[in-house]
């Protein structure tokens, strides 16, 4: 039997499919930048190949997958139809995984001249992504979207300044520019972060949880309120921040509070996984489990963490942990979803042609890689206190886990390109 | 002269399912609706890629909210 309805489909199919399974190879990449350096890679957050490998992940592990999703999500959430032709997302997605390479080259083998070129690609990538994500969160969503609306608003604006921080620290980086690197640095990482990574991951959150986990909705007053008051906490800590001394014990009192904060959600998102509908749990729910776990951790080791590897561990929990455990778990989720969408909407689809999304790709791949990951964060924590014994282990295991994640996408993908080609008129 | 039967309507309740479940269940019953039927579903989000198809396909739909998290969706072919 033909299918006889007719699918808008918005976005194209390749476009979001595109940024998602690109994204884990920048995990790859970034494992074997951290494995090359060894102990060196664990020495403080500010040695060569430590930058570069984290602006490999940052940039380009979680630059892709949220691009990816954002594009996914707010057709699918709101109605609203992406205003984007193929030419402009092909040029910021080869605009995003180059500028990141050549970022991550500058930083990680202090390639000076590499700076510049890198800030001005990755500037025209974000500009064409910005300009298409603003103008469909502008337009007006209905109650049922505006939670994710909500944060993904403010989410962007943090994109921003974290990219206008960049811009201007790469700059100064090349020797163009005089500006105080590491003030510049720390508000980069802060607001790259907390203002755009948190910030997201808690606009979706509000979305997906009640979504794909099945589970009770976040009270009004918790998405409505609580964006808006991340937003203000950081703005406060960078304002007292940027003031230097004077400043200080206000910048404490609302990295404080920016920490309670995180970690309220935290806690309360991992209480909404307690009313899931279906008790067992798959492995995004894993992942959202280590992720939430993370998130609080990193948040209550900021105050008392007096380690001089502080700031090394929380990043690792940070982003290890919270950020790309978070990412994962939708990646496993999002992925086989947009497969099993665009064949089952394949006009030439016959009825009973189209897997489920179990069996495009099973959910036992994604506990199998969410076990991997798990211990590579574990090691990583390990490999910054004992980096002799650890360092190359750790970003072993952290390589592992980040090629399974690529070839399950991978293979998941061509499974339904072969299904695909199998519809075409013989 | 006798009164035209009431249309039968179709219910699905699609509370607590995971995507992409509630659409297979919609398309399913898209595909086995009778003349006159009416098909009316409960489900805790706006399904803004199941409006798409409806309005591309000859379908009327009204979607109401009768408590917070709660969409109903009467569908009709037009």
């Amino acid at each position: 039997m033909q299918r006889s309805l007719a699918y808008a489909l918005s976005p194209a199919p390749g476009l979001p499919l595109r940024f998602l399974l690109a994204a884990p190879w920048f995990g790859v990449l970034a494992a074997l930048a951290l494995l090359a350096a060894g102990e060196r890679a664990f020495v403080s957050r500010w040695s060569a190949p430590t930058l570069g490998a984290t602006h490999l992940l940052t940039l380009g592990y979680l630059g892709m997958a949220m691009a990816g999703s954002i594009l996914q999500l707010i057709p699918v959430v709101t109605g609203a139809v992406l205003p984007v032709s193929r030419a402009a997302a092909a040029i910021a997605w080869g605009g995003l995984a180059l500028g990141a390479l050549l970022l991550a080259s500058a930083l990680g083998l202090n390639a000076a001249f590499l700076f510049i070129p890198a800030a001005l690609v990755l500037a025209v990538a974000f500009a064409i992504l910005i300009s298409v994500i603003a103008r469909a969160l502008l337009r007006p969503a209905t109650d049922g979207a505006m939670p994710m609306v909500r944060g993904m608003r403010l989410a962007v604006c943090g994109l921003v300044v974290t990219l206008l921080l960049g811009v201007i620290l790469a700059f100064t980086l090349a020797g163009v520019l005089t500006a105080p690197l590491l003030l510049l640095a720390d508000l980069h990482a802060a607001w790259g972060l907390l203002g755009w990574v948190a910030m997201l991951v808690v606009g979706v959150a509000f979305q997906v949880i009640p979504m794909f986990q099945a589970s009770r909705i976040y009270p009004p007053l918790f998405t409505r309120w609580g964006p808006r008051v991340l937003a203000a906490l950081l703005v406060a800590w960078s304002a007292a921040t940027a003031t230097g001394e004077p400043g200080a014990a206000f910048a404490a009192i609302a990295a404080a509070l920016l920490g309670a904060a995180l970690a309220a959600f935290a806690v309360f998102t991992a209480w909404l996984l307690t009313t899931r509908k279906r008790k067992e749990p798959d492995a995004t729910t894993l992942y959202w489990r280590l992720s939430l776990g993370s998130l609080a951790a990193s948040a209550l080791l900021y105050l008392p963490l007096a380690h001089p590897q502080a700031a090394l561990i929380i990043g690792v929990v940070f982003i290890v942990g919270f950020a790309m455990g978070a990412v994962n778990g939708m990646l496993y989720k999002i992925v086989p979803f947009l497969l099993w969408y665009h064949l089952q909407h394949d006009q030439r689809a016959s009825k009973g042609a189209v897997p489920t999304i179990r069996a495009i790709l099973p959910d036992a791949l994604a506990r199998r890689q969410f076990w991997w990951h798990a211990g590579a964060l574990v090691a990583l924590l390990g490999a910054v206190l004992w980096p002799g014994w650890l360092a190359r282990p750790a970003c072993a295991l952290l390589a592992v886990s980040s090629l399974l994640l690529a070839l399950d996408l991978w293979r998941a993908a061509q499974r339904c390109r072969k299904i695909k080609q199998a519809f075409q008129p013989s | 002269m006798t009164q035209p039967p009431i249309p039968p309507e179709v219910f699905l309740d699609l509370r607590g399912m995971f995507p992409p479940e509630p659409m297979e269940r919609v398309l399913d019953a898209l595909a086995s609706l009778l003349a006159g039927q009416q098909i009316r579903l409960l489900i805790e989000r706006e399904p803004h890629p199941l409006f798409r198809i409806l309005e591309r396909n000859n379908y009327r739909y009204v979607s109401t909210q009768p408590e917070p998290g709660l969409y109903q969706i009467v569908i009709q072919e037009r």
